[in-house]
């Protein structure tokens, strides 16, 4: 008797799967195509533009481009070669130009390949720096509540004020001006030397993530009002575990979903933000490409080469496109109200 | 998704130039609906009480009478389109930038000098070999040791004014010796703040009095020291500090233009805008809607107006050249010149290889010399080695056939060929820069910078800036790779302001640790002689010196050649100049001599001064040939 009762109980439960709710969110993830396969070409591009040293045109094709670097190199005797033209320089004999090249004679594949760094740096940097600010903010102000809650939610009003591409842009021209300047001290030298290294973009992450997280902290706050109320916190404050241990063991990962789907449906904001930058000059230094830059200089000439518009344009609306597909898998995913 | 967004805007950019582009373009009948007001006859049916006197009856009579009413009626009438332009000769062109000003004293930029010298006229002026031509002045003679200049001038100019309410055009007064005083003071007046005032140093006093302090109690004194003179309403003598030979073609300058006192003092700082503006050129201004459109219409008061064709000439300012060259192609612009934008690099080669637009390819020599300075006070650039490998690490050749493309000239000398004192075909200076074959000037140039310390340039940090403009950006880029492959190991970032603040960051006097290292600048001629280039660019006391250089033995010989009359003196001094300029000390890189690249419908018959610009009003159109391309 007792070994039957046993064995149909022990039938019953392995049956079932362990679910966690992460679990349930990838399950549900992966169903959607459109989001596989959209997370699956924002890894690729990541992997492509993290080493473009290996992916350029000039290294598949087996042509030493140092010291200089692949996006730099110009033939200006190729300008405006049609794709799949082969160079007419004598160091790069049988070179061939698969997109076409620029108005400079540069390789267009090579240099969307580069565009695609500054691209990504911008949805990576710029969305964690806003994710870990909003983040603490809106736990913290969820948490504690009352008059802390209401000043930290006055001051982020206060900041949605602000019109944020004028802040950003006025932030580049003046970390442009202030590059100039010689004397700068060690920490800002050190912070300057890094924004050279990266065309001159540094600057413009930082701005946007530090201006970006408003959204995210009410998201955090509104979350942890809920979860703060939850059997599982009172049980930790009751055995007297420690506030911030609460705030960041107990509360933030179930916050976290969330805002992870919140925040990758900004990046393309961000990217679109760069674009538009360097489309109006304040965005990384020439030469390093990016894509807005590519586009700026290649719509001048769209009557009379328009292959030059194509990559860039292209590239950027796919990449939009493939952070706005999986972050609607992800924002789906997450919610449980349209599990089956 | 972005660049989509960015093509609507532009596209509508473009729809809405063209709306307020075309005045109406087909001259048709409209046909208006409007509520008319008129008076109808209507006959009434009304009762009259009549008393028959001396009885007491009392009749009422229904009798009809006439009445006239007035009602209200929608009535459709044929109305003239309004465009004032019908039957007149227009020429179709679009402005590249809202000029700052049209004032002739302040002007220092071509979009303003292009509509200064349409609307207003000099003493002299040139001819299209650039020689120095009457104008306002009839004729001129100089005294024997070459210090008094007295001018006679004609007395049937006449200051014009254009009525925008009804758009007549009817004479003020005769233009007078006392208007070109009134201009020229007004240039020196420290108050007035003309960047160009130095123009006019020549002029005895002139230096003093536009440096002086306005309150200073001297300050009517260094007014009346100024050696300008009214003999009488027609005659002006001017006193100038040293014999000049080239002193003619300074009175022809916009700072020496003669002005309307009554005006000026009328309306103040808006004493240029349409309505406000009188003028005594073969132009007068129309319309200036700013930021919108500028348009100026013949002056039939002129003293040639029997000879200009073209009555109305000008169109919406254009900020991108690639829609002005739509626009153009669409045959909606006639022309693709100044004051607007030339056609744009990157339709170059289109234009070339298109059988009907490279037959309108206009290419011409222009008194302009296009040069990256080096601020020779700013490490590494102090050092003359330094600026020499950077000017010989540049392949000129390459950059006009791969970039600029329009048949510019290399060059290696600051004044260009057609400068009185210019030295373009002695390739004993700057010859480093013209090699026949850029791989010898390459190697040179990597010899001298590891000669300066700077091997493959190593630990060379450099900053070139230019004026946010797409061709600059283009030849920014294109002369940045080649540094960066002549010296593989330097640092070299590229940087644009706006034109304004690009100036301001260029002044001689701002710090230099605002300052790129290297900027780039073009200077065209004012006048045909090395004194407006080497002495007044490059003099150390000179506003212009962007380059901050400052060589004493430079300063003596342009300040010698300006003060001597001997033409092959002032040649070998001039020539001794750009030696150091160039050669010794290399201040600045000069990279072409430009050349006029525009293009011109086949109906507009085009004269180009190379010093004077464009003199609109001896040009032609053919305008049935113009309304039936445009199909009308």
């Amino acid at each position: 008797m007792a070994a039957t009762g046993t064995t149909s109980k022990a039938i019953a439960i392995p049956q079932r799967k362990e679910r966690t709710p992460l679990g349930d969110a990838i399950e549900q993830l992966l169903k959607n195509r459109l989001a596989v396969a959209s997370g699956l070409f924002i890894v690729l591009l990541i992997l492509m533009a993290s080493f473009a040293n290996f992916f350029n045109a000039y290294a598949i094709q087996g042509f030493e481009t140092t010291p200089h670097d692949p996006y730099a190199i110009q033939v200006l005797r190729d300008n405006n070669a049609r794709p799949g033209s082969t160079s007419s320089s004598t160091k790069l004999e049988g070179f061939v130009y698969w997109l076409g090249a620029d108005n400079l004679g540069r390789d267009l594949w090579t240099r969307t390949l580069y565009g695609a760094r500054v691209s990504m740096a911008v949805a990576i940097v710029a969305a964690t720096v806003s994710l870990i600010i909003g983040l603490v903010y809106g736990l913290v102000a969820g948490y504690f509540g009352g008059r802390i809650d209401d000043a930290m939610m006055r001051v982020v009003d206060f900041m949605y004020g602000l019109p944020i591409l004028i802040v950003v842009i006025l932030m580049q021209v003046f970390f442009k001006a202030w590059d100039r300047q010689e004397d700068t001290g060690v920490i800002f030298g050190f912070l300057l030397d890094m924004n050279q290294a990266m065309g001159g973009v540094l600057f413009v992450f930082i701005a946007m993530g530090a201006l970006n997280w408003l959204g995210m902290a009410r998201i955090a706050r509104g979350q942890t009002l809920s979860i703060k109320q939850k059997e599982f916190v009172e049980a930790a404050r009751s055995i007297g575990v420690s506030t911030p241990r609460i705030i960041f063991r107990q509360i933030l990962p179930n916050v976290l979903g969330p805002c992870i789907v919140f925040e990758t449906l900004q990046i393309p904001g961000y990217i679109l933000t760069e674009a538009f930058l360097s489309f109006i000059g304040l965005g990384v230094d020439a030469p390093t490409p990016s894509w807005g830059i590519m586009i700026n200089e290649a719509y001048q000439g769209l009557r009379s080469h328009p292959h030059a518009l194509i990559p860039p344009a292209i590239a950027l609306t796919v990449t939009v496109l493939a952070f706005n597909f999986l972050g609607d898998g992800l924002r789906d995913a997450f919610d449980p109200r349209l599990r089956e | 998704m972005f660049s989509k967004k960015f093509l609507a805007v532009s596209a509508l950019a473009v729809l809405l130039v063209v709306i307020a582009a075309c005045g109406g373009p087909p001259p048709t009948p409209q046909t208006i609906t409007v509520v008319e007001t008129v008076e109808v006859k209507v006959i009434e049916t009304v009762e009259v009480v009549k008393e028959v006197e001396g009885e007491t009856v009392t009749v009422i009579e229904t009798v009809e009478v006439e009445k006239i009413v007035e009602v209200e009626k929608i009535v459709e009438v044929e109305v003239d389109s309004g465009n004032p332009d019908e039957d007149r000769v227009v020429l179709d062109t679009h402005i590249g930038s809202e000029p700052p000003t049209l004032d002739p004293s302040l002007a220092t930029d071509t979009t303003s000098s292009f509509f200064i010298d349409q609307i207003f006229m000099g003493l002299t002026t040139f001819d299209d070999e650039a020689n120095v031509v009457p104008a306002l002045a009839t004729d001129w003679e100089v005294s024997e040791d070459g210090l008094v200049w007295t001018f006679n001038m004609r007395d049937d100019v006449q200051w014009v004014h254009r009525d925008p309410s009804n758009g007549e055009i009817s004479t003020v007064r005769p233009v007078t010796a006392d208007d070109v005083k009134f201009g020229i003071m007004r240039t020196l007046n420290p108050d007035t703040a003309s960047d160009y005032a130095y123009i006019l140093y020549i002029m005895a006093g002139a230096e003093e009095y536009n440096t002086a302090d306005p309150a200073s109690d001297e300050f009517a004194d260094f007014e009346a020291a100024v050696g300008v003179e009214v003999i009488d309403e027609t005659t002006i003598s001017i006193t100038v500090k040293e014999p000049a030979a080239y002193f003619p073609s300074i009175v022809g300058q916009a700072t020496t233009y003669a002005q309307p006192s009554e005006i000026i003092d009328l309306y103040g700082d808006n004493w240029t805008e349409a309505g406000n503006i009188v003028t005594n050129g073969p132009y007068t201004l129309r319309d200036w809607l700013h930021s919108a459109e500028i348009y100026i219409e013949k002056n039939p008061e002129w003293i040639m107006a029997d000879d200009v064709q073209i009555e109305v000439f000008g169109g919406p300012i254009i900020q991108e050249a690639s829609t002005a060259m739509a626009m153009y192609e669409n045959n909606e612009l006639d022309t693709m010149a100044d004051p607007g934008w030339g056609p744009p690099l990157p339709d170059m080669d289109r234009i070339k290889a298109d059988a009907q637009m490279s037959e309108e390819l206009l290419i011409a020599p222009r008194l302009c010399t296009y040069y990256y300075g080096f601020v020779n006070t700013k490490p590494p650039f102090d050092d003359p080695v330094v600026r020499k490998a950077f000017a010989a690490a540049m392949d000129r050749q390459s950059l006009i056939e791969f970039v600029t493309k329009g048949d510019q000239v290399p060059a290696h000398s600051f004044a260009p060929p057609g400068i009185y004192g210019n030295v373009a075909a002695d390739f004993s200076i700057g010859g480093f820069m013209v090699e026949a074959s850029y791989d010898d000037q390459l190697a040179q140039a990597q010899e001298w910078i590891a000669e300066a310390g700077y091997p493959n340039g190593e630990g060379l940090d450099v900053v070139l800036m230019h004026n946010t403009s797409e061709a600059h950006a283009q030849i920014a880029q294109a002369v940045q790779a080649m540094w960066q492959e002549a010296f593989p190991d330097a640092n070299i970032d590229i940087e644009n302001q706006e034109w304004a603040v690009y100036l301001k960051t260029m002044q001689p006097d701002t710090d230099d640790s605002e300052k790129p290292n290297i900027y780039r600048l073009g200077w065209c001629a004012d006048y045909p002689d090395a004194n407006n280039w080497l002495n007044e660019v490059f003099n150390s006391k000179s506003s212009s010196n962007y380059a901050r250089f400052n060589s004493p033995e430079y300063d003596a010989l342009v300040e010698e050649a300006a003060s001597v009359a001997d033409p092959e003196t002032r040649a070998e001094l001039y020539r001794q100049a750009e030696q150091i300029l160039i050669q010794d000390e290399t201040a600045i890189a000069p990279i072409y001599y430009y050349t006029y690249v525009r293009l011109y419908k086949p109906w507009v018959s085009i004269v180009i001064n190379p010093v004077g610009g464009d003199p609109v009003w001896q040009w032609t159109l053919d305008a049935d040939a113009k309304a039936s391309a445009r199909g009308e």
